[in-house]
């Protein structure tokens, strides 16, 4: 039997930091002896005890007042000066934000079956109208205007279907995905243009890269909305 | 003052917290502090309780957790956004914490574990005063804030957090044997203390 082990293996042991052949024989001895396993067994419970502690302890109330009197106003040179931001960055952002567009859904469905379907109205009139950036607007560095494009080629698709489609769709329906659609394009525009004058500021991007998110989001739920005809 | 970039993506509508949080940052990028008050009001229980545990003191806690959110709206404009937002403010927490030590000669000499030793040699951890109360927990927290200053920083960051030796060696500058020794002390100490 080996000797009882000390208190650097019982936390190695604990940490998962013994190497598999160390750690079956500091095993095989916890099995047989109970002064090692009690020893083990109260670093057991301090983890099981810490894992407990409270994740926060709120700050005292008038925390904020201090901290809000020492703030600097912010000087518009200061933003954007990051760089690196790529399209792996700005997808991996957009990843992160689920936008919530089940109102919609719960106002189409609970409306289905029980409003008059027109032909006569229209989601889009024209797909690349609504998503190609305005000629107008400052331009996107070539990064950036990659994943733009990558994007819009998803909105253009999507619009395409729910073009085919939209004959099926109640207007009620349809007006509030038009509004909606109306709404996520300013946004893309606004967060585009703050971008374009500040292209490495990575919130903006991740910004940028939400609103389209949204878009795409709600045209998906659209056209999932309206079966094929 | 720049003004604060409109936000057009209503926060109502973002369901994740890493959604409301980068919306909220990008705002006070552009230097709105209504957003980030209320990024502070998301995080400050977590800041705070880390500062408290790191410090043991309710007074170094609060200048620390207020030495945080300053120096985190300072450094706004440089979040790339790849990281959590907790994440990013907890390493603040930490650096301003080392920083505070590191500009305190008298606070610096016991950080070494040499000094640790010799302080635990006379310290009785049962005795030592609890600093604040977080219910059920609080003879483990008494217990913490009572170990010496090293080894309490390592098993905070290392137990409580969930830093990596290697992460914490990299930020207090620390070599990793000495951070698990110091580890593995703490949680001797705080056996000895919990212990019935």
């Amino acid at each position: 039997m080996m000797d009882h082990l000390s208190f650097d293996q019982l936390c190695d042991l604990e940490d998962g930091a013994l190497d598999p052949r160390d750690s079956a024989a500091a095993r095989a001895h916890l099995a047989s002896c109970a002064a090692c396993a009690t020893a083990r067994a109260e670093l057991t419970t301090l983890r099981i005890r810490t894992a407990a502690l409270p994740r926060e302890i709120a700050p005292p109330d008038d925390l904020w007042t201090d901290i809000r009197g020492r703030l600097k106003p912010r000087q518009f040179r200061d933003v954007g000066i990051v760089r690196g931001w790529t399209p792996r960055h700005l997808a991996a952002a957009a990843g992160i934000i689920a936008v919530a567009s089940s109102a919609l859904t719960a106002v189409v469905l609970r409306g289905r079956g029980t409003e008059v379907r027109s032909p006569a109205v229209e989601v889009s009139a024209s797909p690349q109208a609504s998503t190609a950036p305005d000629a107008r607007a400052p331009a996107l560095p070539a990064r950036l205007a990659l994943a733009e494009n990558r994007y819009a080629s998803s909105v253009v698709a999507l619009q395409h279907i729910l073009d085919e489609r939209s004959d099926s769709l109640a207007p009620s329906t349809i007006a509030i995905v038009e509004r909606s659609l109306r709404v996520a394009d300013s946004a893309i525009a606004e967060a585009r243009l703050a971008l374009a004058h500040d292209p490495a500021n990575a919130a903006l991007g991740a910004l940028f890269a939400s609103n389209y998110e949204r878009k795409i989001d709600l045209l998906r739920r659209a056209t999932e909305l309206a079966p094929r005809t | 003052m720049a003004t604060a970039l409109p936000l057009t993506q209503p926060l109502a509508s973002v369901e994740t917290t890493e959604g409301r949080d980068s919306l909220l940052a990008a705002r006070a990028q552009r230097g709105d502090t209504d957003a980030f008050e209320e990024l502070y009001r998301a995080h400050c229980g977590r800041v705070h309780a880390l500062c408290l545990r790191l410090t043991a003191d309710e007074v170094k806690a609060r200048e620390l957790t207020q030495d945080v959110f300053v120096r985190a709206w300072e450094a706004l404009p440089q979040f790339r956004g790849d990281a959590l937002l907790t994440t990013w403010l907890h390493r603040i927490a930490v650096n301003t914490m080392l920083m505070h030590r590191r500009s305190d000669s008298r606070r610096l000499a016991r950080v070494s574990l040499a000094d640790d030793d010799a302080e635990d040699a006379g310290a009785s951890l049962a005795g030592a005063a609890a600093p604040h109360d977080v219910g059920a927990a609080i003879d483990l927290e008494r217990a913490v804030a009572a170990l010496p200053p090293g080894v309490r920083r390592a098993f905070v960051l290392h137990d409580v957090e969930g830093y990596s030796h290697v992460e914490i060696a990299r930020m207090t500058g620390l070599a990793a044997g000495t951070l698990r020794a110091q580890l593995h002390r703490a949680r001797q100490l705080l056996i000895r203390t919990l212990s019935p």
